[in-house]
Parts: structure tokens; C-alpha cells; sequence
């Protein structure tokens, strides 16, 4: 368990969408290794036992129609052109 | 109207120093008639409110005005409550002291120095400086247990589908409930009566009969089964803590409560595998703010994924983006068996343990928080201390148990509180010990 | 392209099948009905994303996905659930899609099926139920335009989506296959595939130690061929595919094209949705659904070649189509003539329509007038080129087979009046009614000499019997 790990932020940067600061960058490069160390803890537990977890299940709605409210929604949408949500260009 | 209006001024005034509220309602006039009439309450503002500002303490929502009210908030209003605002947090939730918000720290009422406890510090801090009779919090790993104590004031976490969670802001959906907060454990009960309803708009919620809290509050508690782990008093446990707890927990066995130390070996695996859910949950659950649809939106960009990445960049604070990292890096391939799954079979040997403890005890009794409320910047730099802040209530979140935090006594002047757990649905068990305490503590919240 | 070419192929397939007969979407109360809408009228906080609002299943959604699970001859989960896909992308409101996943605890509503088709068996390896995508909109091309513009009216449409094994061996089989497939869930009546965009497919191909490469953005069946054409043909061009990788097909200029746009398969970062709770299924609930499922196209060809007696070529054609099927077997309930009426159906009628690309369902004759030109040639009123005579005529004139058989009867030589005609006719040529007498052929000459006489306007099968009897 003394080898740290070394979580790569910018990574984890690209796959999650935030762009980080060189200076946020460092930090968490700098912390991330005491954190994993913590989380590894857990391998020290037998987990080889299946444990069935009782949840509830079989939760399902009707197939009825509730009026729209669209026009609340579009309300906070910041940009729009008509009634379409405007984004970026994709390439 | 004109009583409330001046009371509603002196909130605004006392909310200069204590920074409890976000936003402000515009107090409109509520003529339901119900059990929270002539109530006022502050809403943590992680949960939607229609019309009025839902911010999660996050620039990224500074301008969101939702256009639906959760199912917890059109109870209250049908209930007759007056709602007087948006009750400032850790941003989505993510904290332990209320020092993660982009609308600045709230302070402890009990020292202006220190911190409320989070997530849930404004809502702890309003109800305890006065500056709301009532408050709704939400709790993922301890945030309403954890400034409910370090406040002085009574919080409560609800089973998990006992509340709906439709229209709270999603941190860690499997582990959150939204749950309430108050002076005193008949408030509290009052509180929960109102907002535990089914609700299928929440596939997790579950319909239960309902219960008449407020009426359970002197049922006798002679005989009553109480398991105290030594897990709880790990450590990093302060004596002064320890010591006022252990006292308590003595006054229930005097009054007849049977009292027997245990062991739960698997509470010390807690925190961690509470840490990698969330963390996961949360990367996935924050996905959805990119600014197409609301929220923060910085303009210009060459294509969308550089705008998705400024909005998510200028619309995050720190502590929000190193949890989406970490939780990313515990669900990417090559990680997820060793982090979530590993996390996942952890978490189902504590519920596993937490349910045999309850096939022959009633209760389980330790302390809310392992230290007195620490200082303002304390923890800041050191996240994983921070982190240990939760390390004796996470356990309930994984376990999806109903647990309470009851003040039992105070140090150096700052309130420490005692922390209760129960089975599945039976918050009745936590009301009524929690309403003992207040009898037998030996003093009086004002 | 010759067939040996396909040596060595496999295709596999991912159908992407809306659930057309539900009326909400999967996971909210907002209308389904999203085609021809003003963008962004169906809407809710479910559908969009908005934060604080949470998905409850569609019951409909599921009962439909069993319902082409158990047509597909799956086993259908006793223990399914629901798993997040996570990838950022402008039309998907929550930036991760609500899907099922085969790994990690992950359990698909219907697993392990087969369906037959005339080229050869496919194996299902897995029906999911997911949730559909908004709708992005470019100025110009996607390349080149300033703006994305996004209509979330079909985000939270319900899907399954069907994944085949390698199993098929030539773009003709796909083809084949994705027919056969299309008539399954149109008898189930749970996907109307004649809506645009309510089936789309995925390929993937790999040719002999070749690796696999995939294509996506087939938007219809009839791209499925013409893109596996196109993409085997450039593996073989450049020997072997080099490198794993996803293409995308451009159905206008007919290529597949490198495609890099969204999230590697390992990045999806899939784990189970925690505001689903998992879904029990009995077996008796299973059994409820194989039990009311209605006959299907592998059934119905075995009826109508063996107790139709169809042959195996024009079966496979009707069945093909549910609708073409149906207008089948309804004309049969008014004239029960099979082998006529089957063969107009699978070869003029089919024919016609599809050189005038014109859908079966918007085929203006009834079944009832098309049992009546049957019955007209069992009755010997008219021969059997007369009536494919006025079936074609009506199909290109839209005049009605009863205006067109009317007149055709009207225009005929009463039967009543044909024994004065036949014996006219054997008076003026009595060698002739000898040599009939003896040699069986030679009764033409006297049938022609009928038709002479009455200008073409006599029943042909009715001369034939008159004279014979006048053999006798
Ligand atoms: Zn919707």
C-alpha cells in the first residue's frame, strides 16, 4: 500500500468537460494520491461474498400525456434562436 | 403581515453577519391553513423552488430561476409555511462546513469565528440565529446531522424514500434525502410529518403508511434497546465529545433504556466507500450543467466542446471540480472494479451489518460529529481532513437508515450533538429518544 | 459484385427501433408524437435535464420491449435494469443517456434470441431499452455551420435497441434480415417503421482476419445494403482495415467517412442509474405476453405453404409485409381462390407498386374488388390474361376493377347468344368439327374461328366447353 498512485487531472479534465488551471491542475495532482491512498483502504475487506441488497423494484408510470410545459422550460434557456436552443458550432 | 415584515427586516439585518440566506423570498402571503401555519422556514437552495432563485451556492446556477417546485416545497405550502429564502450551502452540497459556497462562508451563530457545519450551515445557522423558525436541509453523507450539531439544533435524515427527491438538486442520489431541521425534536417530527409523502413522480420514494410523529414523542422508552459501537469514538474523536455523549447515553440508562457496547467492524470502511459513491454519482449527476439548456452560459466559443468545457470551467468551484474528477477517475474503465465496484460490495456488507444490529437493537447511539465546530479555514486546504469531518454519519447514508442529531450538551461554549440511528423507517424510535434527551440533558435550547 | 466476394465477411448489426404505439416518451408524460411539431413543444423538466427532475419508466416501454424480446425468440431478463452511458454531447440533455448495459451487473431486458431469415439464421445477443436523443440542426452542413440548433422534442423517445452476433454474411442478408426483422415488430404492432427515423441501424464489418470496423448513421434500411457494399469493397480495396475504427455514413454522397466526435467506448464510464430501480419480471408475467402475442411471419409462412399451399418463393414475399399479409388472407375471406390471388398480389400488384415507388398501404384497390375479379375468372366470366388485363389497367388508370369488369362483361357476347354463333361457325366448316372429332388439338381452329366471328368478344373458356360438347 506505499505506492502511491498517480491520477493524471488533465485526463480526468478532458473526460469530465472542465478545463483546469495549470494551478488547479497541480494541486490535484498533488492530493489526489493521499485521497486514493485513504480509498484503498477498501482493499482490505473480503468483498467475495455476494450480499443481496433488497431495494424496492418495479417502479413504473402510465402512459398518459401531461400537458407540456415547454414554455416555461425554454424560459431559461439562455440562448435560443425561435424556439430552438442554440449551441455552438460542433466542428 | 406587518409583525412578519418587521421580523422579516431583522432576518435581513441579522443575515449581514451570519450569511444564513442566498435569496431572499418575496415573503408573498401564504392563506393556506395547515400544521405550518405561522411558520417560517428557510429552504437549503439545493431544492427547487418555482419562482424564486435555486442556486446550489454555485455560479453556475446564479440565475436560475426554476420553473417547478420540488414535492417537499408544495407540501409546505399547502401546509400554510411562509417561506423566507434560500438557505446558502456547500456548492451542491459538496462540504462539511459551509465554506464551499460561491455566495460566501456562513458563520456559527455560537461563534461567529467558526464554522455551521455543512452542507446544510445555512439552514442550520437560520434556524439556530433565529432567523427562521424552521429550515429544510439535505443530507448525502451528514449534511443536516452535521451543522444540526455543530448549530446546537435538532436534524434529522429521513430512510431513504421516505421523502421525495423530486426537485432536489442530485449530489449522490442513492445516498441523499431532503429532511428537516429545527429547535426542538416536536418541530422537527412536525416538519417531517409534512414533507414525508408518497410521491410518484420519485421512482426511489417509497409508499409507506404514514406516521403521526408528533404523537410518538413520550412513548416509553424502558426496555429500549440501545447498541453503542466502539467504531464511533474512533481516534480522531475529541474527549470533550466523547465525554458529554457517553454521559448521555448513561441518563437513557438510567431512565430504563438497555445500553450494550458492540462492534461494527465495517464502519471504519465507511468513509471511504461513501467518498467514491458520491464522488461518482456526482460526476455523472453535475454532467448536465454544460449551459446549452440554463444555467451559466460565458458566450463565444470556437466549437462545443470548448464551450462546454469554459462554462463548466468559470461555472465550478474548486471543491465541485475535484470531486467530478476523482468520481470520473473511479467509474473510467481499468478503475471502476478497484474504486465503485469495490465501493458498491463495501456498502452492501454495512447495510448488511447496520441490519443485524437492528434484528436485536432498537437504536444505535454515538456522536454526530468527531470534533467541536472547528475553525473557519481550518480544513480548507486539506480536503481529506475535511473529508473526515463525516466519518461518523456517512455509515447511515450508505446504509439508507434514518438517523437524528439531538444537542446533548455543550464545551467552550460550542453545542455538541448526539447522533441516533434506527431500521428502515423507523424515525419513530429516533423522535422519541431524541424527545427524551431534550428531557433528561438539563437544558433548554432558545 | 460477384457472391464469392463476400468470402469471409461478417456484419453485425445494432437496430435502433422507436416504440411508435406509446404515447409519452420513456421516462416522462410529454407527448411521443414529436413528428412535424414546432421544435421544442414537447417538453418537460424530465426531458430536458432540468435539475431536480427524475425519470420513472414508462410501464408501455417495457411491456413492448418484452413483447419483441419474446418475438425474437430471446430470453427475456428476470432481473433487468437500467445503466447510465455518460458522454457529452449537445443533444443529449443530460449529457449521459439512460440505457442497458451486459457487464458490471448489468442485465439487458432480452437476451439470446434467433431469427430465421431465407439467407440463413441470425442470433440476437441482446435487446436494450435506452432512451432517444434530441435533434441537432445545422446551417448548412455540420462542417461548416456557425450554429447548432437543438430541438428536444424527441429526447426521451423510447427505443430498443436490437445487437446481432456476426452472423450475417452479405449485404443482401442484411438487407434480408432487416426485413424480416421490420415484419416481426409490425405484426407486434409496437413500431410503425413507414415513420421517418423509427428505424435506424448501426454496422459493423469485418472481413476475414481483418478487424472491425463500424458504421454509423444508416438512417434507413434501404443505406443498410448500399453502405455494406460500399464499406467492403474499400476494406478489400486496402486489403485489410488497419485499425479499429467507427465510420459514418453519408447517404448523399454515398461514403463512409472516418467519424471522431464522440466518446471512446471505454470513456462511457457506464454504472447503474440510481434513480432507476431494477425491474422483476415473473415468468408468469412473461407468460401473459408469449401468450396474446399474435402470429408471427415465420408462423404465418409455414401456414400459408403448408396449409395455403403457397409455394415457398411467393410466401416469403407476402409476409414480408404485415399489411401486404393481411390484404392477403382478407381477400381470400371473399373469394378463396390462393394460388390466382396470392400471384397477382406477390408479382403484378407488388411489381407495380414498387416501379412506382408507391407504398402497399396507399394501394387504392380493395380487397374485396380483388376477390371479385377472382371470382370472375372462377366462374369462367373472363381467362385469367382478361383479368390481368383490367388489374393492371386499374392500377394505372384508377379506374375500379368493378367499372373496368363491367364494361368488359357489358362488352361480351352473351352466353346466351354463343350456341347460335357455335353452330353458324361448325355449319360453315363441318370438316372441321371432324377433325376435332378425332384429334383433340384440332378444336382451337374451331374456338378461333368463334373469336374471329365475334371480334375477340367471346369467353374463350366457355366456346371451348360449348364445342366440346357438341364432340360428344
Ligand atoms: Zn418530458
Amino acid at each position: 500500500m506505499s505506492d502511491k498512485k498517480i491520477i493524471d487531472a488533465k485526463k480526468y479534465s478532458e473526460l469530465s468537460k472542465i478545463e483546469l488551471s495549470d494551478q488547479e491542475m497541480n494541486i490535484l495532482n498533488e492530493q489526489f494520491p493521499d485521497i486514493l491512498e485513504y480509498f484503498d483502504l477498501l482493499s482490505q475487506v473480503d468483498t467475495s461474498e455476494n450480499i443481496d441488497d433488497e431495494r424496492i423494484s418495479n417502479i413504473f408510470r402510465e402512459d398518459t400525456i401531461d400537458d407540456s410545459i415547454a414554455d416555461s422550460i425554454l424560459d431559461v434557456v439562455p440562448e435560443k434562436k425561435d424556439r430552438f436552443v442554440k449551441g455552438p458550432r460542433m466542428m | 403581515m406587518s409583525q412578519l415584515s418587521s421580523q422579516f427586516e431583522e432576518i435581513k439585518e441579522k443575515n449581514q453577519t451570519i450569511n444564513a440566506y442566498i435569496t431572499f423570498s418575496d415573503l408573498s402571503d401564504n392563506t393556506s391553513n395547515g400544521k405550518l401555519s405561522g411558520k417560517t422556514i428557510a429552504i437549503k437552495d439545493t431544492i427547487s423552488t418555482a419562482g424564486l432563485r435555486t442556486t446550489c451556492a454555485s455560479k453556475m446556477l446564479e440565475n436560475y430561476i426554476p420553473p417547478f417546485d420540488a414535492h417537499v416545497v408544495s407540501l409546505l405550502k399547502n401546509q400554510g409555511a411562509t417561506i423566507l429564502g434560500k438557505a446558502n450551502c456547500d456548492e451542491f452540497a459538496m462540504g462539511s462546513s459551509t465554506e464551499h459556497s460561491a455566495f460566501g462562508v456562513t458563520r456559527n451563530p455560537h461563534d461567529l469565528e467558526r464554522v455551521p457545519g455543512g452542507s446544510s450551515g445555512g439552514s442550520a445557522a437560520a434556524v439556530a440565529g433565529n432567523l427562521a423558525d424552521l429550515a429544510l436541509g439535505s443530507d448525502t453523507g451528514g449534511s443536516i446531522r452535521c451543522p444540526a450539531s455543530f448549530c446546537g439544533i435538532v436534524g434529522l435524515k429521513p430512510t431513504y424514500g421516505l421523502v421525495s427527491r423530486y426537485g432536489l438538486i442530485a449530489y449522490g442520489n442513492s445516498l441523499e434525502q431532503i429532511g428537516p431541521m429545527a429547535k426542538n425534536v416536536h418541530d422537527c417530527a412536525l416538519l417531517l410529518e409534512c414533507i414525508s409523502d408518497y410521491d410518484n413522480r420519485d421512482a426511489t420514494c417509497v409508499n409507506t403508511k404514514k406516521i403521526k410523529y408528533t404523537e410518538h414523542l413520550d412513548d416509553d422508552i424502558s426496555n429500549m434497546k440501545i447498541a453503542v459501537p466502539k467504531e464511533f469514538f474512533g481516534t480522531g474523536t475529541d474527549p470533550k465529545v466523547e465525554e458529554t455523549v457517553r454521559n448521555t447515553i448513561d441518563k437513557l440508562a438510567s431512565e430504563g433504556a438497555i445500553v450494550e457496547e458492540i462492534n461494527i467492524e465495517s464502519i471504519k470502511y465507511s468513509l471511504a466507500a461513501y467518498y467514491i459513491i458520491a464522488m461518482s454519482e456526482a460526476s455523472s449527476n453535475l454532467a448536465r450543467f454544460d449551459g446549452l439548456r440554463y444555467g451559466l452560459h460565458t458566450g463565444k466559443s470556437k466549437d462545443w466542446n470548448e464551450l462546454f468545457s469554459n462554462n463548466r470551467k468559470s461555472g465550478f468551484g474548486f471543491e465541485v471540480k475535484r470531486r467530478i474528477m476523482l468520481g470520473t477517475f473511479a467509474l473510467s474503465s481499468g478503475y471502476f472494479d478497484e474504486y465503485y465496484i469495490k465501493a458498491q460490495k463495501v456498502r452492501s456488507i454495512i447495510t448488511n451489518d447496520f441490519k443485524k444490529i437492528f434484528d436485536k437493537f432498537d437504536a444505535i447511539v454515538g456522536p454526530t460529529m468527531p470534533t467541536l465546530p472547528f475553525k473557519l479555514g481550518e480544513k480548507l486546504t486539506n480536503p481529506l481532513s475535511m473529508y473526515m469531518s463525516d466519518i461518523d454519519t456517512v455509515s447511515a447514508n450508505l446504509a439508507g437508515i434514518p438517523s437524528i442529531s439531538v444537542p446533548c450538551g455543550y464545551s467552550d461554549n460550542l453545542p455538541i450533538g448526539i447522533q441516533i440511528m434506527s431500521s428502515h423507517f423507523e424515525e419513530k424510535t429516533l423522535l422519541n429518544l431524541g424527545s427524551k434527551i431534550e428531557q433528561i440533558r438539563g437544558f433548554d435550547v432558545e | 459484385m460477384l457472391s464469392n466476394d463476400f468470402d469471409g465477411v461478417k456484419i453485425g448489426l445494432e437496430i435502433h427501433c422507436q416504440l411508435t404505439a406509446l404515447n409519452t416518451k420513456m421516462f416522462c408524460n410529454c407527448s411521443s408524437d414529436y413528428r412535424g411539431k414546432p421544435p421544442n413543444t414537447l417538453l418537460c423538466t424530465v426531458c430536458t435535464g432540468l435539475p431536480g427532475a427524475l425519470p420513472v419508466l414508462n410501464k408501455r416501454a417495457l411491456e413492448a420491449a418484452i413483447k419483441i424480446g419474446l418475438a425474437l425468440n430471446c430470453k427475456i431478463s428476470n432481473n433487468s435494469n437500467f445503466f447510465r452511458k455518460n458522454y457529452f454531447y449537445p443533444d443529449s440533455p443530460k449529457n449521459y443517456q439512460i440505457t442497458q448495459y451486459d457487464k458490471a451487473g448489468g442485465e439487458a431486458i432480452a437476451n439470446n434470441g434467433t431469427v430465421e431469415t431465407n439467407l440463413g439464421s441470425v442470433r440476437i445477443t441482446r435487446i436494450q431499452m435506452e432512451e432517444d436523443p434530441g435533434k441537432l440542426q445545422y446551417e448548412g452542413s455540420i462542417t461548416t455551420s456557425s450554429n447548432t440548433l437543438i430541438d428536444y422534442n424527441r429526447a426521451g423517445i423510447s427505443l430498443v435497441e436490437i445487437v446481432t452476433e456476426p452472423d450475417i454474411v452479405s449485404p443482401k442478408h442484411a438487407r434480408e434480415f432487416l426485413n424480416t426483422i421490420q415484419s416481426i415488430v409490425e405484426t407486434i404492432g409496437e413500431c410503425d417503421s413507414k415513420l421517418d427515423g423509427s428505424m435506424r441501424a448501426d454496422a459493423n464489418v469485418s472481413i476475414s482476419d481483418g478487424r472491425r470496423v463500424e458504421i454509423k448513421n444508416i438512417s434507413s434500411f434501404k443505406e443498410v445494403e448500399r453502405a455494406l457494399n460500399f464499406e467492403i469493397t474499400r476494406q478489400k480495396t486496402i486489403q485489410a482495415a488497419s485499425k479499429m475504427e467507427t465510420r459514418h455514413w453519408d447517404d448523399v454522397r454515398r461514403v463512409t467517412v472516418t467519424l471522431r466526435v464522440k466518446e471512446d467506448e471505454e470513456g462511457y464510464r457506464y454504472f447503474p442509474d440510481p434513480d432507476l430501480p431494477p425491474m422483476n419480471i415473473s415468468e408468469n408475467y412473461i407468460d401473459e405476453f408469449r401468450q396474446s402475442l399474435p402470429e408471427l411471419p415465420d408462423k404465418r409462412l409455414k401456414r400459408f405453404t403448408k396449409e395455403i399451399k403457397l409455394s415457398e418463393e411467393i410466401a416469403r414475399i407476402l409476409i414480408r409485409n404485415k399489411i401486404v399479409a393481411d390484404y392477403f388472407e382478407e381477400t381470400l375471406t371473399h373469394e378463396y381462390n390462393p394460388k390466382l390471388l396470392s400471384g397477382w398480389i406477390a408479382t403484378d400488384i407488388m411489381g407495380y407498386l414498387n416501379r412506382n415507388n408507391v407504398e402497399f398501404s396507399d394501394l387504392p384497390i380493395e380487397s374485396k374488388a380483388l376477390a371479385s375479379l377472382a371470382k370472375s375468372v372462377s366462374d369462367s366470366k373472363i381467362n385469367d390474361s382478361t383479368a390481368k388485363a383490367i388489374l393492371l389497367k386499374s392500377l394505372s388508370s384508377g379506374t375500379t376493377i368493378g367499372d373496368l369488369l363491367k364494361s368488359e362483361l357489358d362488352n361480351l357476347v352473351s352466353f346466351d347468344d354463343l350456341p347460335k354463333i357455335i353452330d353458324t361457325v361448325i355449319s360453315d366448316n363441318p370438316k372441321a368439327l371432324e377433325d376435332a372429332k378425332n384429334d383433340s388439338q384440332a378444336i382451337h381452329f374451331l374456338i378461333g374461328q368463334v373469336m374471329k366471328v365475334t371480334k375477340g368478344r367471346a369467353n374463350h373458356s366457355k366456346v371451348k366447353e360449348l364445342i366440346e360438347t357438341k364432340l360428344k
